[in-house]
């Protein structure tokens, strides 16, 4: 298993190991020695009975500096060898690393299908929101990430109106607005500012020589940036590098906030209700909600309690909103995240509307395609056609004052 | 599952769920599973469940109840819950390949 994930991580693109389109490796391009000597010497290792003689049989028909195009047609006759037809799937995909092509691809496919069909009923299908909203009674808020041509908020309603429940929609959070009114008028300038400064590593910075913060870093435990800040930091996870788009998505108003002057429900008292009485509550709000925490708190108290009704449903709409704009702890300890793509869209009225529809980029590119070929026809029809016996100029004349 | 969801999160850099997350969501999914099949015994559909003593509905926690029910339920929420592009396919393969080790 370490052979298998060790190489599979070095293939570029290897999470996209599912999609037949594309290669891991270019197949007109050479493999590289080194790794070709590495990986000899790994699979020697490996599989001492086989590997060894496998890896001599290529090399010495190939040569050490094979094309990987060669190499796929190779190592597919060599399956069929005697001397190695009776490998088993893993072997062989093992040996495969030697020769990453799609063949090796659908070697991983047939052995996915292998072992989780022995298991349970395996389909690679992605399920539907409906279906996922009705798979048990969530009693945990739902995050819902989807794509961003899709209207959640008629989707949503279109399968609360199907299962014949209640849905309340809360699309403004007052602190969030609060803080991005408070930010405007530059309360919290200083303390951006603290933070700001926060980020050096001070420690390191308070060091005097090179030398010095070098052997601190070894000794200590903890690693520390030599210079500068997190932002300067390439190895720095995208979630850390997030001040400066928060601080720009705060400047956006919301602009629900002008229809109504008067003071708003809580929306943590509104959810309440709804996990009372059993209807479901769409929070789908321009800036990732503040009050997050404290419904959760809520829920789980009444989860304790009991008092959640099965019908219950409460989803957060996460549409638009970056990686580092939604809290981790939310999606790590709090919440039952669903992603929505084009592979697992809904079918229930309302999702296909007009506007969905237009924004859908598949359905862009076919019109894109649609306008190029009439202008096509178009610039072909207005050409003067030349027939023959030459009366052919009047009528083209014709045509395009037509 | 989890141990594979763990791996995913560690080569994807993706936030997956806490191990007391998952065994909260193993639960509510278990919970409606077997309220599926209490239904289906007391509506008089034998299929999958086996309604004994005519008293309380009984369901058959046997392989069969994971292997169609449970397994595959649980499975398609975690597939779900990453992305679909990259992360859902690779922990496809992190599964399978835990379950060859089996």
């Amino acid at each position: 298993m370490s052979f298998f994930f060790q190489q599979l991580l070095l293939l570029q693109g290897f999470q996209d190991w599912r999609k037949t389109e594309l290669d891991f490796v270019e197949m007109d391009t050479a493999i590289p020695k080194k790794r070709l000597t590495e990986l000899t010497k790994a699979l020697d290792k490996l599989y001492p009975a086989f590997g060894k003689k496998f890896t001599e049989k290529l090399e010495a028909d190939l040569g050490q500096a094979f094309l990987y195009k060669d190499a796929s047609l190779y190592i597919f006759k060599l399956f069929k060898d005697p001397t190695f037809k009776g490998l088993s799937l893993v072997q062989e995909i093992c040996l495969g690393f030697l020769c990453p092509d799609h063949e090796f691809k659908s070697k991983l496919t047939q052995f996915v299908y292998q072992q989780l069909s022995e298991v349970f009923d395996f389909s690679e299908e992605y399920s539907r929101l409906h279906q996922f909203l009705s798979r048990a009674s969530w009693k945990h808020p739902i995050a819902l990430l989807s794509v961003s041509h899709v209207n959640m908020i008629n989707t949503l309603a279109s399968i609360a109106q199907h299962y014949g429940v209640g849905l309340d929609v809360i699309r403004t959070d007052q602190e969030a607005d609060k803080i991005a009114a408070e930010q405007r008028r530059g309360v919290n300038i200083r303390v951006d500012n603290i933070i700001r400064s926060n980020l050096l590593d001070q420690t390191a910075v308070a060091m005097q020589s090179r030398e010095q913060r070098y052997q601190r870093l070894q000794t200590m435990a903890t690693s520390y940036l030599k210079t500068g800040n997190i932002c300067s930091d390439k190895a720095a996870t995208l979630s850390k590098l997030n001040f400066i788009q928060n601080s720009q998505r705060q400047q956006f108003d919301n602009p629900d906030k002008s229809i109504s002057e008067a003071r708003e429900e809580d929306p943590v008292r509104v959810i309440e209700r709804s996990a009372r009485t059993g209807s479901w509550v769409l929070v789908s709000t321009i800036r990732f909600p503040q009050f997050w925490k404290r419904v959760c708190n809520k829920l789980e108290q009444m989860r304790q309690e009991d008092k959640i009704d099965d019908q219950f449903r409460l989803v957060f709409d996460l549409q638009g909103y970056a990686q580092n704009d939604i809290s981790d702890a939310f999606l790590f300890d709090h919440a039952v995240s669903f992603h929505l793509t084009e592979q697992n869209t809904e079918e229930f009225q309302g999702y296909d509307d007009i506007w969905s529809t237009i924004l859908d980029e598949r359905v862009l590119i076919k019109l894109g395609d649609k306008i190029e070929a009439l202008r096509a026809k178009l610039v072909e029809d207005s050409k003067p056609k030349m027939p023959e016996d030459g009366s052919g100029v009047e009528e083209a004349s014709s045509q395009s004052s037509a | 599952m989890f141990l594979s969801l763990k791996v995913l999160s560690k080569i994807m850099n993706e936030v997956t769920y806490s191990c007391k997350m998952f065994k909260q969501i193993l639960q509510q999914i278990l919970k409606q599973v077997i309220r599926a099949l209490a239904q289906d015994a007391v509506d008089g559909k034998p299929k999958k469940s086996t309604s004994k003593g005519g008293g309380k509905p009984q369901v058959d926690i046997d392989l069969r109840f994971f292997q169609k029910n449970l397994i595959p339920k649980l499975h398609k929420t975690l597939v779900t819950s990453v992305r679909q592009d990259s992360s859902a396919p690779l922990f496809n393969l992190i599964f399978g390949m835990r379950v060859a080790l089996l």
